[in-house]
């Protein structure tokens, strides 16, 4: 597990959305143990990506959202109970059937990460999870990051506090990777010439 | 065909979306009607001058409600993030570009164009060609709208600027009009018809191949922007 | 890589590519202003009036020419749109923004020069004729690509945009050519004839000096517009700063 750490606009959701792909990275490989070094754009199909926006239709209930979301990371349809599980999970089966506008926006992050844990991609990119988020749901976050990483997975997460330091287990497995130390503004330009 | 399950299943879906509104529809017909009815206050009541221009008159009220409908296709999910999550997840953005473009049209040209035969009724239209006109408009705003996505995914930072649209897609909606009105002139031959419905049906499959590929482009470079 | 290979991508450096336009520009402007003078003498006092129109079918010598490198601009740029789009040549983006701004300067002077020789022949300063309709729609493409580069703050995606809207519009061009001419036929009879008999000899020749005049005037502005971008985009780079060097040095830019 990856810790990107820096002050703001230092470019820590820019290098987890060209690693998903969502940005054209010019050039760089990526590799991690047990699959070959891939350049960045091959990469991205390992990924499975969760943003810092809430993409979530007001105008659909809870079900709804998550069913049209299930798609963005399960390739094919997904069971019905499957997503019950992940909406029991992360407490929300109880309003399935309410729109999405009455969601506070900690119920609409838990509502992305339940079909975000959909996916099984093997590298996990997690940009500022826990914003939002409580405690109780923080802690249960950290135990399927950890549930992750048992699984052979990898994880880069963004974050400005380490919401994990209460799982003992999971702590000592995390890198910090300060970002400061590799920034250099308008490199592209300058190698041009 | 996976592909085609991927578009069936997403077309499914932004039809739900739209129909979580389904009031939104009222905004471009009030507003195709209403310029549509403008024009006999301007140009004067003559019956003859009416019934000449009619033709010209609706497809430029519905080429405008086309203008006024094209905003509403990709930027709530550009700010809302739905977009950054296609691109992340990697899903087929022509699949998303072609959904949005059927269910809109359907959506919001469609009853349009239903409607079309009745304010030709006001502009004395001969009610015989109601038909032939509802034909050629329906294959038109299907191109129109099509051309629309990809000036439309021409945003920056979530916002897009109306005159830069317009002078985007405008030009390229000139052999739609020629086309759509011109069939439709009293003068014009009965072979007229034929030939603006054949121009604009091969238009439509010309932009079934275009559209979706310049839309994906220009909409992965405005994702990366925001 | 052969030498050839890597003289013709070195064109894709900044650097190299300002050297070598300055060292191109002379040429191409002496070329230029000599064809200019040569065509203008031809097109002026040479050829003969024309027996309808009398001299002022000399707008001619003008109007041609640059209708002509209107459609030709749009040529290059698809070439350019390719470069950028495909293989993302950074210089052929802003070589693409350059060519859409001279693009629309023509196709406006066509229009302009167009009018003003309607108004004594035709006896109207327009008319929907369908070339000077398609012409019309042409300048209304360059502005909408002159529009992409303005509105994004990124160069890069904003040539990129401009490259994909220039594909676009090279393949509705045709269409909307061929649409135009059709509903011009359906309208009206085609009374009015530009010029489309054969030019005699002692007319054509003035004004294929004069089109090839317009070529090397185009090329030169290119140049120009060109040399400034490099030098915009090259601010804060060492590259400038040596350039600079050298110019207080030497005491000229070369």
């Amino acid at each position: 597990m990856l810790w990107l750490q820096g002050p703001n606009g230092i470019g820590k959701s820019s290098v987890l959305a060209s690693l998903s792909g969502g940005l054209p990275a010019e050039k760089g490989q990526v590799g991690y143990p047990g699959v070959e070094i891939l350049p960045i754009a091959m990469f991205a199909s390992h990924t499975a990506w969760l943003g810092d926006q809430n993409p979530i239709k007001p105008g659909w209930t809870v079900w709804q959202n998550l069913t049209y979301l299930s798609r963005f990371y399960c390739s094919q349809t997904v069971d019905p109970s499957a997503l019950k599980g992940q909406l029991q999970a992360q407490n929300l089966w109880a309003e399935r059937h309410q729109s999405a506008v009455c969601l506070s926006f900690g119920q609409k992050k838990r509502l992305m990460l339940a079909a975000f844990l959909l996916s099984r991609q093997p590298v996990w990119l997690l940009d500022e999870p826990a914003v939002g988020l409580d405690q109780t749901a923080r802690h249960a976050l950290a135990g399927h990051m950890l549930e992750a990483l048992d699984a052979g997975k990898q994880i880069i997460v963004t974050s400005h506090e380490p919401f994990w330091q209460t799982l003992p287990l999971l702590n000592p497995r995390c890198i910090k990777l300060d970002l400061c130390a590799f920034s250099s503004p308008e490199t592209g330009i300058r190698e041009a010439f | 065909m996976p592909y085609l399950y991927e578009l069936f299943w997403e077309v499914r879906w932004q039809w739900r979306l739209l129909m979580a509104q389904p009031k939104a529809l009222l905004n471009p017909l009030l507003f195709f009607c209403l310029i549509t009815l403008l024009f006999p206050l301007a140009l004067g009541h003559a019956p003859d001058l009416l019934r000449q221009a009619a033709p010209g008159l609706i497809w430029v009220g519905l080429t405008l409600s086309v203008f006024l409908i094209l905003p509403n296709l990709f930027m709530p999910d550009l700010q809302d993030g739905t977009l950054r999550l296609w691109v992340a997840c990697r899903r087929p953005l022509s699949v998303y570009v072609l959904a949005k473009w059927v269910t809109h049209w359907a959506f919001f040209v469609l009853p349009l164009i239903l409607i079309a035969p009745l304010l030709g009724v006001s502009l004395y239209l001969d009610l015989s060609q109601s038909w032939l006109m509802m034909t050629l408009l329906g294959f038109g705003s299907f191109a129109m709208v099509g051309i629309g996505t990809i000036g439309v995914a021409v945003m920056q930072k979530g916002h897009y600027n109306p005159f830069l649209l317009a002078v985007l897609i405008l030009p390229f909606y000139v052999p739609i009009l020629i086309f759509g009105a011109g069939s439709l002139q009293p003068s014009s031959e009965s072979m007229a018809f034929a030939n603006g419905l054949l121009f604009l049906a091969g238009l439509v499959i010309f932009t079934l191949f275009l559209a979706p590929w310049a839309a994906t482009q220009m909409l992965k470079l405005t994702v990366a922007q925001s | 890589m052969s030498r050839f290979w890597r003289w013709v991508l070195q064109w894709g450096q900044p650097g190299e590519l300002y050297q070598r336009l300055v060292l191109l520009q002379p040429w191409v402007a002496v070329a230029s202003i000599t064809m200019l003078v040569a065509g203008a003498y031809a097109a002026f006092w040479l050829a003969p009036a024309d027996y309808q129109q009398g001299e002022v079918f000399r707008i001619l010598y003008v109007h041609v020419p640059a209708a002509w490198l209107s459609l030709m601009i749009y040529g290059f740029m698809v070439a350019l749109a390719l470069l950028v789009f495909v293989w993302q040549v950074t210089v052929a983006g802003w070589a693409l923004n350059a060519f859409a701004w001279l693009g629309a300067g023509y196709t406006l002077m066509a229009l302009v020069t167009g009018a003003i020789w309607g108004q004594p022949t035709w006896g109207t300063w327009w008319v929907w004729d369908a070339r000077l309709t398609s012409e019309l729609v042409l300048l209304f493409i360059y502005l909408g690509i002159v529009l992409v580069f303005d509105a994004l703050s990124d160069s890069k995606a904003a040539a990129r945009m401009a490259a994909i809207l220039t594909l676009v519009g090279s393949v509705n061009l045709p269409i909307i050519h061929y649409s135009v001419i059709w509903w011009h036929t359906l309208h009206q009879p085609p009374s009015i004839r530009g010029f489309d008999s054969s030019l005699h000899a002692s007319m054509l020749y003035p004004l294929l000096l004069m089109a090839l005049a317009f070529l090397l005037v185009f090329v030169w502005q290119a140049i120009w517009m060109l040399r400034c971008r490099v030098l915009q985009e090259a601010s804060q780079t060492p590259w400038l700063a040596r350039r600079l060097r050298g110019m207080v040095e030497n005491g000229k830019d070369q």
